[in-house]
C-alpha cells in the first residue's frame, strides 16, 4: 500500500486540474498563421511531401527542445524558494508549452528538489546503493528521482518502479511522511556509509519544505490527475513518429525475357546504387501491456547513378582560328576562319536516377523495457500506394534510353507489398517525446518492372529510421 | 541528437538536389582522328604518303630480249622501243636475254595525285603530255638504260604540241629548294639529248597522232613543257579544319583547262596548305584528300585564282572508291 501512496496523493492533489490559456495565445497563432501563408508557393508534389516531411519534423524537434528547455527552466527555478506561489509568468508557461500532466510531474520534481537541495549527485549514487528491501523502495524511488538529470524522465521511473495501478486518492500528508520516515530510517540506518554531504542535509527543514509544497499544489490549483500506469505510456496510447532514414539500396536484375545475358552484365555495370533515403509519418497504437500497431504514410526514394559509355562518339566543334599568312609578295595577311572539327572519343551519360515511392506501412510491434530503454520489433507488410521514376536506363539494344515520371516506361506505377522489419530503440526525452533510433530491412515482393520488360528488378533496402515519437494520449486523457 | 537531425537535413538536401544527368563527350588521346599536329618535316610513314599507295594501281608487266632490238607493245597504245645491247646492270655489265619491263602510264590528272607525281619542275608549273613509269630487271637485278642509248617511248595524243620537253624524276632533290618545291619529288628538265617529236600515221582506225619520247634513262620519265603564262602568279592558300594537318593531308590545285597538276604544300607556321606561281584568273580545282586513321577524306572546290587567295575546304568522309571516281573525273 505504501507503494501506492505518492500516486495517490498525485491524483488527489492535481486530478481534474486544467491551465489557464494565456490570454494573448490566440494573438500569437494568428501572428503564426499570417506568416505561414506567404512562406512557401506548393508548386509540386515532391515539394510538398518534402515540406511536411520538414513541418513534421521541425515539430518534433520543436516540442523535443521544449521539454529540454522546460529542464533548464524548472532548474533555475529549483534555485528559489518554492515555498512560495508559483510565479504567474511560470504558471502560463507550464500551462502554454507543457501539457498538465507533464505541469504536475514538473512541479513534483521542483518540490522534491527544493527539500533535498544540497545532495550531490555522488551522495544521490550512495544513497539509492544502502538502500534495500520493499521498505526501502520508495525512498530508493526519490534517490532514482533526483539522480537522473531529466525531471521529466525520473519521474517515469518512479511511477514505474514504486506504484501499482491502482488509482486511489490519499492525502499528500499520507504519502509524504512515511515517503519521509523511510529516508530518515535509511539514513539512520546505515549513517556510517554515507558520504560527508548526506548528513549535512538539514532533512527537517527539507521536510518542512517538502510539507509546504505540497500544500503550494493545492493552492496552485491542482486539483485532480489520471495517474500513469506502470511502463512508459498508459495501454491504449496514440503516439505519432517523425522519421527518416539514410537507406542503402541492393539491387537484383533477373532476366524476365530472352537469354541475354550480355543486357543484365550491361545494366548491372551501369548501374550503381547511392545513398537512397527514407521520410515519413506513422502513428502507432498501443495493444495491451507490449504489442503496438504501427501505420502512416511514406516516402522512399532510391538514388540510383546510371553511366553509360558509348565507344565512337564523333562530336562537332566549331573552331575560330587567325591565323597569318605571308602573301605572294612578302606582306603579312591576318585570316580569320571558321571551321567546324570533328572529333572522335567517347560519350559518358551520366543519370542520376530516381526510384520514388509513397507507402503505407501496415507493422505489428512488439514492446519491452530494458534498463530505462524501450526495445521494440517491429514488422508486417508495407504497402506501395503510388511509384515513380526519372532518370536513365538501357534498352533491349544496350542503348540509353530515359525514362520519367509521365512518360510510359517498362516501371510500373504500382509495386505492390513489400515486407518490412525493423528492431526499433527508444528513449525518452520528455513527458511525452522521445527519439528512437530503428535498423530495418525492407523488401519489395514484385518488380519493379513492368511484364513486358526484359529484366526485373528488385530492390532491397535497408537504413536506419532515426525518429521522433509524440505520445498525442495525454490530450484526449484530459479533455 | 540535434546534430543528427541536421546531418540528416543537409543529406536529405543533397540528395535531392544533385544534377539529375549529364552528357560528357571525352575525345581519345592519341588516336588519328583527333590528331591536329603539323609536322615540320613530315615523317615517310605518315598518312599523308601513305594516300600514294592507297590509290596508286599496279604497273603493265612486259618482257624483252635484250639482246636485240625489241618493241613493247602495252595495251594501253604505249610502245616502248629498246634498242639492241642498251641494257646494263648497275655495275656496267651487258645484260642478254630476257629483261623484265615494269610500265606506268600517268595520263589523266587524277593519275598525277595517286601517284604525287605533279607537274612542277622546282617551283616552275609544267604542262604534261604524258608521264611515265619504266623498271626493267633481270632475276630481281636492277637493269639500266647504257648513258649513250635511248629508248622510245612511242604513245598517242590526240593533239600533240611540239614544245615538249623532257623531264626526269628527280627524287628528295638537293636543297635549297625555291619555295612551293616539293622537297620529295620533283621534276627536272633532262640535259642529254632526250628528245620529244610528234607523229602521226595513218592506220585501219584512221588518222593517229602522238608523241615519240626518246629517254636516256628509266624510272620516272615525262612528257612536258613549262606553263607559260603572261597573267601575273599569286599564291593560293588553303585552310581546313584543326585535324587536317600535313601529316595526315594532300593538296592539289587542278588546272581545268590543262594537263598541270600542283600540289599545294602544308606550311607548319600557319597550318596552311599553300603554293605560289598560280596564274590568277585560273581556273581551277582545289582538291584535298585525307587519311585520318583508317577513313579517307575527299575535298573538292573549284575557284578562281585571285590575288592571295585563301580558300576554306570542308573535306568529306568518303569511301576509297568514291575518290577514285572523283579523281578519274578531273
Amino acid at each position: 500500500m505504501r507503494d501506492n501512496t505518492f500516486d495517490n496523493f498525485i491524483k488527489e492533489k492535481v486530478n481534474n486540474h486544467a491551465s489557464a490559456v494565456p490570454t494573448d495565445m490566440w494573438q500569437r497563432i494568428m501572428q503564426e498563421k499570417k506568416k505561414d501563408r506567404k512562406v512557401i508557393w506548393w508548386n509540386s508534389q515532391l515539394l510538398l511531401i518534402a515540406g511536411i516531411l520538414l513541418m513534421s519534423i521541425a515539430a518534433g524537434s520543436y516540442f523535443w527542445y521544449n521539454a529540454a528547455s522546460n529542464e533548464n527552466d524548472f532548474a533555475i527555478y529549483n534555485q528559489k524558494n518554492v515555498a512560495n506561489e508559483l510565479p504567474s509568468n511560470r504558471k502560463k508557461l507550464l500551462s502554454s508549452t507543457i501539457q498538465k500532466s507533464s505541469n504536475i510531474e514538473a512541479l513534483i520534481n521542483i518540490e522534491v528538489k527544493a527539500s533535498s537541495a544540497e545532495p550531490t549527485e555522488k551522495t544521490k549514487a550512495a544513497f539509492i546503493r544502502n538502500t534495500s528491501s520493499s521498505k526501502a523502495n520508495s525512498v530508493e524511488t526519490i534517490a532514482t528521482h533526483l539522480s537522473v538529470s531529466n525531471p521529466l524522465f525520473s519521474l517515469r521511473n518512479r511511477l514505474k518502479l514504486g506504484q501499482p495501478k491502482g488509482k486511489n486518492n490519499i492525502d499528500g500528508e499520507q504519502i509524504v511522511q512515511p515517503f519521509m520516515s523511510d529516508w530518515e530510517a535509511s539514513v539512520n540506518k546505515s549513517n556510517t556509509n554515507f558520504l560527508p554531504e548526506i548528513s549535512k542535509l538539514n532533512r527537517p527543514t527539507g521536510l518542512a519544505n517538502l510539507k509546504t509544497n505540497m500544500n503550494a499544489l493545492k493552492i496552485s490549483g491542482f486539483q485532480k490527475i489520471d495517474c500513469p500506469k506502470s511502463g512508459d505510456a498508459q495501454n491504449g496510447d496514440w503516439f505519432i513518429e517523425v522519421y527518416g532514414s539514410p537507406d542503402l539500396v541492393t539491387k537484383q536484375n533477373t532476366l524476365n525475357k530472352g537469354t541475354s545475358t550480355r543486357l543484365l552484365q550491361s545494366k548491372d555495370s551501369s548501374e550503381s546504387r547511392q545513398l537512397s533515403f527514407t521520410a515519413g509519418v506513422r502513428f502507432s497504437k498501443e495493444l495491451g501491456e507490449n504489442m503496438v500497431f504501427k501505420t502512416g504514410f511514406q516516402f522512399t526514394q532510391m538514388n540510383e547513378k546510371f553511366t553509360n559509355r558509348i565507344e565512337n562518339e564523333r562530336r562537332l566543334t566549331t573552331v575560330v582560328t587567325t591565323r597569318t599568312i605571308i602573301g605572294s609578295q612578302g606582306q603579312t595577311i591576318l585570316v580569320k576562319d571558321t571551321s567546324v572539327t570533328e572529333q572522335i572519343g567517347y560519350s559518358q551519360t551520366t543519370s542520376y536516377n530516381r526510384y520514388r515511392s509513397i507507402d503505407i506501412p501496415l507493422l505489428l510491434g512488439y514492446v519491452f523495457t530494458l534498463d530505462g530503454w524501450q526495445i521494440g520489433v517491429n514488422g508486417g507488410p508495407i504497402l506501395n500506394i503510388k511509384s515513380w521514376q526519372e532518370g536513365e536506363g538501357l534498352d533491349a539494344n544496350l542503348l540509353p534510353v530515359s525514362f520519367a515520371k509521365n512518360k510510359a516506361t517498362v516501371y510500373k506505377k504500382n509495386t505492390g507489398f513489400g515486407l518490412y522489419g525493423g528492431v526499433s530503440i527508444i528513449k525518452w526525452v520528455g513527458a511525452r517525446t522521445s527519439v528512437f533510433a530503428e535498423p530495418y530491412i525492407r523488401y519489395n515482393l514484385s518488380s519493379l518492372t513492368n511484364s513486358s520488360s526484359i529484366v526485373n528488378e528488385k530492390y532491397k533496402l535497408s537504413g536506419m529510421l532515426l525518429g521522433v515519437r509524440y505520445n498525442l494520449s495525454n490530450f484526449k486523457a484530459t479533455h | 541528437m540535434k546534430n543528427i537531425l541536421v546531418l540528416f537535413f543537409v543529406a536529405f538536401l543533397l540528395t535531392s538536389c544533385s544534377k539529375d544527368n549529364s552528357v560528357e563527350f571525352v575525345p581519345y588521346i592519341g588516336h588519328p582522328l583527333n590528331d591536329t599536329t603539323w609536322a615540320i618535316n613530315v615523317p615517310m610513314d605518315a598518312s599523308a604518303y601513305r594516300l600514294s599507295q592507297e590509290f596508286s594501281y599496279t604497273p603493265l608487266v612486259d618482257s624483252f630480249n635484250a639482246s636485240s632490238t625489241s618493241v613493247v607493245k602495252f595495251s594501253n597504245n604505249v610502245e616502248v622501243t629498246i634498242p639492241s645491247g642498251s641494257c646494263v646492270f648497275a655495275n656496267g655489265n651487258a645484260v642478254s636475254g630476257t629483261v623484265k619491263i615494269e610500265l606506268l602510264v600517268l595520263n589523266k590528272k587524277g593519275d598525277y595525285i595517286r601517284f604525287a607525281r605533279p607537274t612542277t619542275s622546282y617551283s616552275s608549273i609544267l604542262e604534261s603530255a604524258g608521264s611515265f613509269y619504266i623498271n626493267t630487271s633481270q632475276n630481281g637485278s636492277e637493269v639500266l638504260l647504257r648513258s649513250n642509248k635511248r629508248a622510245i617511248i612511242n604513245f598517242i595524243d590526240s593533239s600533240p604540241v611540239n614544245n615538249m620537253l623532257v623531264f626526269y624524276g628527280q627524287h628528295n632533290p638537293v636543297p635549297p629548294l625555291p619555295i612551293g618545291t616539293n622537297p620529295l619529288f620533283t621534276w627536272m628538265k633532262a640535259r642529254d639529248s632526250s628528245r620529244v617529236t610528234t607523229f602521226t600515221r595513218v592506220n585501219t582506225s584512221g588518222v593517229v597522232k602522238g608523241y615519240n619520247l626518246f629517254s636516256g634513262k628509266f624510272d620516272w620519265i615525262t612528257c612536258e613543257r613549262f606553263r607559260d603564262t603572261s597573267m601575273p602568279r599569286t599564291k593560293i592558300t588553303t585552310l581546313l579544319p584543326a585535324n587536317y594537318t600535313n601529316t595526315n593531308t594532300t593538296t592539289y590545285a587542278v588546272f581545268k583547262h590543262s594537263n598541270t597538276i600542283v600540289q599545294l604544300l602544308g606550311d607548319h607556321e600557319s597550318r596552311t596548305f599553300f603554293t605560289a606561281g598560280i596564274p590568277i584568273n585560273e581556273e581551277i580545282i582545289l582538291v584535298s584528300i585525307s587519311l585520318r586513321g583508317t577513313e579517307f577524306y575527299l575535298g573538292t572546290k573549284e575557284i578562281v585564282a585571285l590575288d592571295n587567295m585563301v580558300v576554306s575546304m570542308t573535306p568529306e568522309l568518303k569511301t576509297k572508291s568514291e575518290i577514285e571516281l572523283v579523281l578519274d573525273s578531273l
